[in-house]
């Protein structure tokens, strides 16, 4: 008892549960309103994995991961009808892939510079968040989405201060039509990025401290959104990084060979999501394109993917239930020399308390080819099983 | 003095002050989607909720907003954690929802209306 106590799993389960408990009994469950007038809001989350044949977020002995939490505050302050300021911190901490240290996640001002009853124009600064087909709806934080994990949000979580949101300007349209509206964004920026995580993208092998010297950026978004019934978008991000490069060469007298080259990364899209009566179903059809140029000794590289994903939410009694498929399919093989990667989730959950959601889901994955560094490339087919608990005020 | 009448699920009801006296499904799928924010004077929306798991909630969600409850609070999580706009007030129970009605200029919740109230609200029939 006091070896499975001792446990690094074990301690990290009770961790769970000692900050929840305290969070439930601490009536924090609405926003925090700040005595300056601003609103704080934030979410807390624990999440169980076991998996067979593949240690995917952590490479744990004895395959059950419980290093995974995410803490996260956002802050909005509305200095008049027309100025507001909205920001968020974040700290992702999973396993080896994800150290926990808090980022900021986004942080903008936005100026309403037309407000008319048909049509409203937002201008923004700062750091945007770039809206990737229906990235809040899908992959942003998990206590939101609504499923755990998906490959979508296993990449989102762990280059999320890569892909999310980068500095620069944008704006945000709406044009209503009844109680209907059609909304363009779009926003020009710089892309940022964690050197361990560029590192993990570009150069793919055998480089060492890559640095930016160049960087690029843009997207913008067409939706269309009738209120809890329907929703429509069409979407396209692209991030541009140039780099100088060291290749290790082996020669003694000339360890490192300085090259100059880049990595860009192109997704277009659709999404449908289509509320029923006591259904909710959404598709996501997305092409996306990764080249490499000027940097790899192989010459320039490209990789093109195209991803599908599936996902129905009903509720099944007191539950809420999920089921998901999603497919990514290349049109180069991956490090297990397959092109097709398919994932089946199913999903339950619970609303236990108004503040804490638990839910748990299993999914049946064949292929790898959306995992960065699988510890076992040799196993197409694998499992996984996450429980969550998230608490949100 | 008010007596509702529950019909499709649960009443709309809102703040006697309120300058419309009826609404349609897609209005009240925009009041609370939060989508629509003001009344048709530019007064400000004030809506209140129930818990999830009280039937009258989800009596509301299934027949009135005919959406899943968990994606009526998905809808309002995303706007909280992009910070778009804060959560619906969470009111415990009915009583409770009647009151803040009662005195709260521009809000808007629901009730079962299995009961008489003593309290002035104004009850707003829903059009298909």
């Amino acid at each position: 008892m006091i070896m499975l106590l001792r446990s690094r799993h074990c301690q990290s389960i009770l961790k769970g549960i000692v900050v929840l408990t305290f969070l439930l009994h601490s009536n924090v469950s609405s926003a925090v309103q700040t005595p300056w007038g601003s609103r704080i809001n934030g979410f807390a989350q624990h999440t169980l994995l076991w998996s067979d044949n593949n240690d995917f977020i952590t490479k744990s002995d004895d395959a059950i991961t419980s290093d995974i939490t995410d803490v996260g505050l956002t802050l909005t302050h509305e200095f008049n009808r027309y100025w507001k300021f909205k920001g968020q911190v974040n700290s992702h901490k999973a396993g080896e892939t994800s150290d926990g240290d808090p980022d900021l996640d986004f942080a903008y001002l936005q100026w309403q510079a037309i407000s008319q009853p048909k049509h409203t124009l937002d201008l923004l600064v700062g750091r945007v968040v770039m809206r990737f087909g229906f990235n809040n709806e899908l992959r942003d934080v998990a206590h939101s989405r609504p499923s755990i994990f998906s490959p979508y949000s296993i990449y989102y979580d762990r280059f999320r201060s890569t892909v999310f949101a980068h500095d620069g300007l944008g704006f945000d349209y709406r044009y209503t039509e009844g109680f209907n509206t059609t909304r363009f964004e779009a926003a020009a920026v710089v892309p940022r990025g964690k050197e361990e995580e560029i590192s993990q993208i570009v150069p793919p092998a055998g480089y060492q401290s890559p640095s930016s010297n160049g960087q690029e950026g843009y997207y913008w978004r067409l939706t269309y959104e009738e209120p809890l019934k329907a929703k429509y978008a069409l979407s396209s991000v692209f991030l541009r990084w140039d780099y100088d490069a060291e290749i290790p060469t082996g020669n003694p007298f000339l360890p490192f060979l300085k090259v100059k080259g880049g990595f860009n990364i192109g997704s277009t899209g659709i999404s449908i999501q289509q509320n029923f009566n006591l259904l909710t179903a959404t598709l996501e059809v997305f092409r996306h394109r990764a080249e490499y140029y000027d940097i790899l000794p192989t010459g320039d590289v490209s990789i093109d993917l195209d991803a599908i994903l599936l996902q129905a939410q009903t509720t099944c009694g007191p539950l809420d239930c999920l089921i998901q498929y999603e497919q990514l399919a290349s049109h180069k093989t991956d490090f297990a020399r397959a092109t097709k990667t398919e994932d089946i989730g199913l999903g339950v959950g619970w609303k236990a308390f108004p503040s804490l959601t638990i839910r748990t889901e299993v999914h049946y994955v064949d292929g790898v080819s959306w995992l960065q560094d699988a510890t076992n490339s040799t196993h197409e087919e694998w499992h996984y099983i996450a429980t969550q608990f998230a608490w949100a005020f | 003095m008010f007596t509702a009448v529950c019909s499709h699920g649960a009443d709309i009801v809102s703040h006697p002050s309120n300058p419309i006296s009826e609404l349609n499904e897609a209005q009240l799928r925009a009041i609370f989607s939060l989508q629509l924010t003001t009344w048709s004077d530019g007064s400000p929306i004030v809506v209140l909720r129930l818990a999830s798991s009280n039937p009258t909630h989800k009596s509301f969600c299934k027949h009135r907003l005919k959406v899943l409850p968990q994606q009526l609070e998905a809808v309002w999580e995303r706007l909280v954690f992009t910070g778009q706009r804060p959560r619906p007030l969470m009111m415990n129970d009915e009583q409770e929802m009647l009151s803040a009605i009662a005195s709260t200029p521009g809000a808007i919740g629901y009730i079962t209306g299995e009961h008489d109230h003593a309290v002035e609200i104004k009850t707003l029939p829903v059009n298909p």
